[in-house]
This record gives C-alpha cells, structure tokens and sequence, in this order.
C-alpha cells in the first residue's frame, strides 16, 4: 500500500521552477531521493511536511489529503523529518529535546510517565543515553542528526523524512546513521531519504527517484538509476565526445 | 479643492525631510542587516551640535552641519568598530535602542529637555506659486534630499567602494573571499550612516523646535518609514516617505493634527502584517 | 569570587533555593511589622511593580525569544482601566485591577495577531511604537480619559501608614503571583514548548509544536501581569496621566531588569529588579539632576548586552556567552 502519494506539485519562488510537476509515490520501504545541489529536494520535503504550500498539485499520506495543513497537524498525522543542518533546541538537554516533540507531537494519549520512558528507550535506541541530560548545544554533528532521528521516532511516525543525514560524517560514523535508519525501516516506518552520500544511499534504498531542476527525471532500482544516462548527465554534465 | 492641494504639497515637502532623515537609517538596514534604534538620537545630537556652535560661537549652521557631520562619521565609524560589530540582528537592535537612551537622558542632563530651534534668518521665508505656500527651509530640505540621494546612488553605482558594498550586502562570505574588507565596509557604511543622520537632524533643526525625547518620536516613524519603503531600499525610503508625509499631512488637514503622529504606525502595523517586505525591499 | 559564586550557586541552583525562597518571603510579608518607616515600604511595593512587569515580560521576552519593546502598554492599559471604572463608577481597584489585566490581554490578541509573525528585530521594531501609540490615543481621547489632564482618583480611605502597608501586601500578592507562575512555566510542558520556540521555531513547528498558538497565549499571559499591577499604582499613586504610565522608559526597565538577572529564567528578572532599582534610586538620591537613573540603567543594558548576554543566573549556571 502507498503511504504518501505526491501528484502534480509544483511550487515557484518568483520565476525559479523549484517543483515542477513531481509525481510519485512512497511505501514501507526505504525511497532515496538524489539529485544535484539545487536540484528542489528539500523544497520537496518542505511540501510535504506543510511547510511551504504548493502553488498547485495535491499530498495525500494514507489516502487523507494533507496538502496546506500546518506542519505540526502533519507531523501528528505521522510525519516526521530531520533537517539537513540539525535543528536542536539548543537549550534544551536531549532528553527535553525529544520529550517536548512526545509531548506535542503525538495524538495518541499517553501519560507522562508512559512518555518519559518510550523517550528513554528511543535515545537508547539511537545511542545517546549517555548524554541524556547534556544540553543540544554540547553535541557534536553525528550525535546531532542522532538526535534529529530520535526526536522524529517519538511521535510514531508513519513515515520518516531524512534530509541528508551522511553528509558531514566521518564514514564510521556514515555506516552507524545508514544501519540506524535501516533499523527504523525494519520497524515498518517508510523512509523517504534525500542524500548525497551516494555510497550511503545506494546501499541502503530500494528505490530511488532522481531530481533535476525540480523534475523527476529518472525513477526505478538503485543499479538502474546509476546507469540512466539522463542521470549522469545531470551529474557530469554533457557527455564529451 | 485648493486646501487639498495645499495639503499634498505640505506632504511631499515633510515626506522629503522625512526621508532625509530616514536614509541613513535606510543604508545600515540594506548593508548590514541592524536596525539601527539610535539612528534619531544622533540626529538630534547633531542638531544640539550645531545650535551650541551657533548661538556661542556664531558658526553658520550650514557650516557647523558639516563639521557635526564629519563628528558623527568619526562616532559612527568608532562605534561600529569597538562596540556594535559583537552583536547582530536582535541584539545590535537592543544594543543600539539602549544607546539611543544614553545619548537621550545624557543629553537631558547637559542641556536640558526644553525645546531648542536653529534660526537661519534666510530661510524664514515661503515661496508662492499659484497661490501655494512653499516654505523655504522644507524646500531647501527636499533639494538636500535629492541631492544626497543622487550622490548614495551614484557612488553605490560607479565607483568601487560602492561595488564593494553591494557585494558585500549581496553574500559577505563570498565579498570577503573575493578580497573585500568586509570589516571596513561596514564600519565606513555605519559611519556615513550615523553621518546622514547628522546632516537630516540640522535640517530637522532648522525647521521645528527639538529637544532630547523628540527621538522616541522620530525613530518610530523612521522604522515606518523603512518597513512600509522596505528594508535596504533607498527609493523605496523616498516613496515611502512622500506617501506617509502626504497621508499625514491629509490627515492634519482633514481630521485633527493629533492624530497625524498615528498614520506611520498604523502603516507599519498594516505592512508588517500584510507584506512584510515592504513596497521595493526584499523579504523579511 | 569563586566562592561567592558557589555560595549564591548553593542557593539559588540547587534544591536549598526552596527555603531561601521561602526565608525572603516571610521577611517581606514581615516587613511592616518589624519597620515603621514608610519610605522602606514605599521603596519595596514600587520595586514589587516593577519586578512583576519585569517578570510578565520574562514570559514572552525571555522564555519565548519575542523581545517586546512596548510592554509599557500593558501597564498604562492597566493603570487606566482601574482608574476609570473607579472614578466613572465607583468600583473597587482591588477588584477591577484583574479586569485591567483582561482589557490588556484582549489588546495583546489584537496586537500580537498581526506581529507574532514576525522575527527576531521585526518584533522589537514593531512593538517598539506600542507605548506611544496608547500615549497618544489616551492624551486625546479626552471625554473618557481626562485627556493630558490626567485623572485623579478618590483617595484611599486609610490613614497613609495602613494605606501603603495595604498597597505592599497587595502589590506582592500580584508579583508573587507572576513568579510562582513563572516557576510553573519552568516545570511545564507549556514552558517547555515555549523554550523550545525561543531556541528554533521551525523545528519546534515541526515538531508537533502549534507554534502560532502557543506564543500568542504566552504573549497574553505576559501582558496580564504588568496591567495588574499598573491597575494597583493607579489607585496607589491617585493620580495618573498618559505621560506618566505609557513612559516607553517603563519597557525599557522590563528590558534590562531581566537581562541582567537573566531571562528565561524564574528568579533572573527578579535579581535584575533587586539590584538595579536599587542602584537607580541610590543614583537619583546622590545625584539629583534629572534623567541620571536613566541614564545609569541605559549605560549597565548596554554593558550587559555586551559582556553578560545570559544574564547573571546564566552566568552562575556556567552559560555566560560573554567572549
């Protein structure tokens, strides 16, 4: 079954075409989203997720039409997103940090103590028991995005959107974030993963949709996109005779 | 019809004044992103300058205008240099508002909040043409206006401090790789901006009576002024200004004087809220 | 120093901070008992009303990162909502006050609707015009408001000793009130959400955060406040006109009182206000020229916008963000 269905969306800033009519659909599994720097990627999650409406086309997650709800009624509808450059509250200890989307974030009623608990086990999940009373501002990047996945997971999300989580990591640190988001997955949370880290993503998506000038030009397995020479124009530009 | 007439033409020749006195406040916004809240202060500090050189020493106060001009560039510019560059955004606000109060009350405390004029004798007078009044001192304020502008445009345009500024506003991080000063830049733009601020408030001077707290008055428009022309843009501060000016002049006119004060907020209010990034400037 | 540093630590950190509080309260409600001098008293209940504007602004200035610049506006709503319902029909200030305090919230819905919207200096600019607009709208609305006459008010039906003494328990009624409703902020899901907005508002939308929501009701809470409190110094000062209650120097005192204690914090407003009216009234008294209060408040916001940028409770919890 598809959880989130895209059709038509387009979104103009000015005369700049950053969505032009994107089309497609996501299931349980793990859905890589690629393309160049400015290709519209983030535009896109920020369709999704209600923060920019689109100019025209329609988001629906579970059949239920989502498009121009605010982001916090989406993310209680079950979406959930990191940012590319984690967002902490930065005055806030991590364990708060994650606390306060449990709190807010969820429609499901749940005690406090209930909450406290499920928040214990998520940093435990993605490693940062240790730091669970350091303020956001102490955390270095990788435990950053850390933090970004364990503030999504707290919600209970249906679908989980990862803005480049691999960029910026030393590759240990890479293949511990690809394992972790392999493991939400496994959970039956659907992942949409905008990356760069190609090595990452091609490991670990089951499908990928590639983005250029705010189209999809390429849509299908990660060997096929890697081959479609619309891609690799779009990454090397013209091919030399 | 005639009194309608008479009420626009008194708004243009404010609105130019108003956008005098504006432009500097203008400059700092566009060039580095600080709401300069000491902006008015300066400007009557200039006009306290210049009245002290005029009535002690008998300085012409177009020549005591342009040594309180070259002052407040020296401030401006020292300013930015040691205390302002620390902060950014809300906090240089805050840091500036404060200032701005220092220099109110230190100037209470020197001269007293009584209200003070500027006399220049030969410009006391109003020119008629077809019948309308056209007060020479706001005449000669909207000429300086026109002129200052000219001169801010042409050096952002031709020369290559003004090119080093647009890059600068443009991206600072990509200025300052291409070998920009970028430090300089904004501690030059900050005195030359605090600096018009001094030339508008002698004129200011010249026209009505001032005291300390007037800038509480003045900073409040100015930020109408800046918001409704949007932020950064210097023709839009002159529109801007010529339609506030008008609007409250109409207002004076048709209505009562008290609540002409009133227009600027009502229309930052109402900008602020319908489309934030002003008549010309960018966004918000 | 260091030691200092750990013994106020010891108090104001940790869990003793209770029974220090508990300890200072006990002596101020004492306080009338143990001092027949009136000038102690009058100098407490003035610095109680400052110390609650201080600390209604805290909610929406410190805790939520929407630095208001006009908060006098609430005061002055405040003072002349009681003042008139006094004089135009008699009621009881110690009644009506709460209902100044509505009139304030139903004016920061109207203003914070259209500004809320806005960041960072954009808030403070356009809240910056707030005081002078009510100033003018209260000069000349004059069959209602006495104009630039002012009102004066019925005096109180006490000898001035019981007088004032009912003023200071009134007036620390209404700042206890304010504290104790911040220290539930602090501990709240509210507050935290609040905090939350303060330190990155778009990530706490997407959080689940209604961030629009939220930071309008800690903008009327933080205006309810101030317009109690100035409800009480109308009856108290028996006279009031629009210079006096809408100074814009009142929200500038809201400003620095909780910047140098700390804002965003329960007790850094109140620190703020100890220390810095009593600083200001020792200035006023040694130099009488007008305008030297001011002038020292302003030179100190300016310093500590620079060297202490957390405030002192911000500094004695280690987060100074001086360089």
């Amino acid at each position: 079954m598809s959880l989130l269905k895209v059709i038509n969306c387009w979104k103009l800033f000015g005369g700049l075409k950053a969505l032009q009519n994107v089309n497609f659909e996501a299931d349980q599994g793990i859905l890589g989203i690629i393309g160049p720097n400015g290709a519209g990627k983030t535009t896109l999650f920020n369709v999704i997720t209600g923060v920019y409406k689109p100019d025209k086309g329609k988001v629906f997650l579970k059949n239920r039409d989502i498009t121009g709800l605010s982001p916090h009624t989406i993310r209680r509808l079950g979406i959930s997103r990191t940012f590319q450059i984690p967002r902490p509250f930065i005055n806030e200890t991590v364990f708060e940090n994650v606390l306060a989307a449990g709190f807010f974030g969820r429609v499901d009623k749940v005690s406090k103590k209930e909450l406290i608990e499920e928040t214990e086990k998520i940093l435990e999940f993605v490693g940062l028991i240790d730091k669970r009373d350091e303020e956001a501002s102490s955390l270095n990047i990788h435990q950053r995005k850390l933090l970004e996945i364990a503030r999504g997971l707290i919600t209970k999300p249906i679908l989980l959107l990862v803005d480049e989580i691999a960029s910026g990591l030393t590759p240990a640190e890479v293949d511990n974030v690809v394992s972790l988001i392999k493991k939400v997955n496994e959970k039956g949370i659907g992942v949409i993963w905008i990356e760069h880290v190609m090595r990452a993503i091609m490991k670990a998506a089951e499908r990928i949709i590639v983005l250029d000038y705010g189209k999809i030009i390429s849509e299908g397995s990660p060997e096929k996109v890697a081959k479609d020479p619309l891609v690799i124009r779009a990454y090397l530009g013209e091919e030399i005779a | 019809m005639n009194l309608f007439i008479q009420a626009v033409i008194t708004g243009v020749l404010v609105g130019g004044i108003y956008a005098l006195v504006t432009l500097g406040l203008t400059l700092i916004f566009g060039v580095m992103d600080i709401g300069n809240a000491a902006q008015a202060a300066f400007a009557i500090l200039a006009a306290y300058i210049v009245y002290w050189l005029s009535s002690l020493y008998h300085v012409d106060p177009f020549i005591g205008m342009i040594l309180a001009t070259g002052l407040l560039f020296v401030m401006g510019f020292y300013l930015y240099k040691y205390i302002v560059y620390k902060t950014s955004g809300l906090m240089a606000f805050a840091l500036l508002y404060f200032l701005s109060i220092f220099l109110e009350s230190t100037m209470v405390f020197v001269w007293g909040n009584t209200y003070r004029g500027i006399k220049v004798p030969y410009l006391s007078g109003s020119l008629q043409i077809y019948g309308y009044y056209i007060p020479l001192d706001r005449f000669i304020g909207f000429l300086m206006v026109s002129a200052v502008l000219a001169i801010i445009a042409y050096v952002l345009k031709y020369t290559y401090f003004g090119k080093a500024i647009r890059a600068t506003m443009q991206n600072p991080y990509a200025a300052a790789l291409m070998g920009i000063n970028v430090d300089r830049i904004y501690q030059v733009t900050f005195g030359i901006g605090i600096a018009l601020s001094g030339i508008a408030g002698v004129i200011l001077g010249t026209i009505y009576s001032f005291y300390p707290s007037l800038q509480g008055v003045w900073i409040g428009l100015m930020f109408a002024i800046v918001v409704f022309g949007g932020m950064g843009s210097l023709s839009g501060t002159l529109i801007g200004s010529i339609i506030i000016g008008i609007i409250s002049s109409l207002v004076a006119t048709y209505v009562s004087s008290v609540w002409a004060p009133l227009v600027a907020y009502v229309i930052l209010v109402l900008t602020l809220w319908i489309k934030p990034s002003g008549i010309k400037g960018r966004k918000i | 120093m260091s030691f200092t540093r750990s013994l106020i630590k010891k108090c104001l950190v940790s869990k003793n901070k209770k029974y220090v509080v508990f300890i200072l309260t006990a002596l101020t409600l004492s306080l009338p008992l143990l001092s027949s001098e009136i000038f102690y008293i009058d100098f407490l209940l003035v610095l109680f009303m400052y110390a609650t504007i201080a600390v209604g602004w805290n909610i929406i200035g410190g805790y939520t990162g929407y630095v208001s610049f006009g908060h006098v506006a609430f005061f002055g709503l405040g003072a002349y909502t009681t003042a008139i319902l006094l004089v135009r029909f008699g009621l009881s200030p110690f009644v009506t006050c709460i209902l100044g305090g509505v009139v304030a919230i139903v004016f920061a819905l109207l203003i914070g609707i259209p500004t809320l919207k806005l960041k960072g200096a954009y808030f403070a600019i356009a809240t910056l015009g707030l005081g002078f607009v009510l100033q003018l709208l209260f000069l000349n609305l004059g069959s209602l408001t006495g104009g630039g006459e002012g009102l004066s008010l019925p005096l109180p039906p006490w000898d001035i000793k019981t007088s004032v003494e009912i003023f200071y328990y009134a007036m620390f009624i209404v700042f206890l009130a304010s504290v104790l409703t911040t220290y539930w902020l602090e501990h709240s899901r509210f507050g935290l959400a609040l905090k939350c907005i303060r330190d990155d508002e778009l990530s706490a939308e997407t959080s689940g955060i209604p961030t629009a929501k939220l930071k309008t009701m800690a903008f009327l809470l933080s205006a309810f406040f101030p317009a109690v409190s100035g409800g009480l110094f109308s009856y108290y000062a028996t006279y009031i006109d629009p210079i006096t209650v809408f100074d814009p120097k009142i929200s500038m005192y809201a400003i620095v009182f909780s910047m140098l204690g700390g804002s965003g914090s329960v007790l850094g407003p109140v620190i703020g206000s100890i220390i810095l009216y009593s600083v200001a009234q020792t200035a006023r008294y040694l130099i009488t020229a007008p305008g030297v209060d001011v002038m020292v408040f302003s030179a100190i916001a300016v310093a500590v916008i620079i060297y202490l940028p957390e405030g002192i409770v911000g500094f004695l919890k280690g987060r100074s963000g001086a360089k």
